[in-house]
């Protein structure tokens, strides 16, 4: 799965760090979602969406198959 | 009141694991070394069966240091627990049934004691698989060292620990056990100087870059 989780990080301003402690989650969760190495549960999903105000399906893309 | 923020409690949890696990490890291999080998002067049944159980108290204290550690890391990090807990479980049941088809063949010859090293193979098979599923996700090679002391200096640390143990009950060890934890002592010294290296090879690097 694809995002655009780091864009709209840098948009923001903000480090990884910053993201973590916004999303009470560990700077390496982050780095794993930004580098596509981990897809978050659907629960974390919704708290980024919520988060950046946009939806799930606008920072979340299906990868290649 | 502001709350802490998520990146503190990741480090004070890291933090409190290392502060529950060291102490209860260094319990379980000092009640081993000085007081197991006093066991067959003891002939008071209850005192015996206590002393024989004894080790298992500071193991279950680890196990309650793991399992604080678990239910207090985020969803990615159970993740990597659950996989190092996978890795140990295959690795230690197949090791255990070929040990149990060589036994039942006759090639060779095991006692129960052997159920002794279980444990402990289960412990270090959980931790390579957690660092090798870390790596994966982008980690550090252990996601357990995130305590604010580098892991060589853990090693080195454990080492030193172990290099004690031996020295202070050389006088009750046999020359195996004496040998073994100086091999053990020796290879944990071994492997915070390559870490430490690797560790050092890697910020020059950095710095490289940087400027």
């Amino acid at each position: 799965m694809n995002n655009h989780v780091r864009e709209l990080r840098g948009d923001q301003g903000w480090s990884q760090a910053d993201l973590a402690e916004r999303l009470d989650v560990s700077r390496q969760t982050i780095n794993a979602i930004e580098t596509g190495k981990y897809d978050p549960s659907l629960p974390l999903a919704f708290k980024i969406a919520h988060l950046f105000g946009r939806s799930i399906e606008s920072i979340f893309l299906p990868g290649e198959e | 009141m502001k709350s802490e923020s998520p990146l503190r409690q990741v480090r004070q949890l890291h933090q409190r694991y290392q502060r529950e696990f060291w102490p209860a490890m260094a319990a379980y291999v000092a009640i081993m070394l000085l007081l197991w080998p006093l066991l067959p002067q003891v002939h008071n049944a209850l005192l015996k069966l206590i002393m024989a159980l004894l080790p298992v108290v500071p193991v279950l204290l680890v196990v309650r240091a793991m399992v604080r550690l678990v239910l207090g890391s985020d969803e990615l990090e159970q993740r990597i627990h659950l996989i190092g807990l996978a890795v140990a479980a295959t690795a230690v049941s197949t090791l255990s049934l070929a040990g149990g088809f060589l036994a039942a063949a006759g090639i060779i010859r095991l006692d129960g004691t052997i159920l002794i090293w279980v444990w402990p193979t289960l412990v270090v098979m959980y931790a390579v698989g957690r660092g090798w599923a870390s790596r994966r996700y982008g980690g550090a090679s252990d996601v357990m060292c995130d305590s604010g002391l580098a892991l060589h200096w853990q090693l080195l640390f454990a080492a030193l620990v172990i290099a004690a143990v031996a020295g202070l009950g050389r006088h009750q060890l046999s020359d195996y056990q004496f040998g073994m934890l100086c091999g053990v002592s020796g290879a944990l010294g071994l492997g915070a100087l390559l870490r430490a290296i690797q560790h050092w090879r890697k910020r020059q690097r950095g710095e490289h870059e940087a400027s």
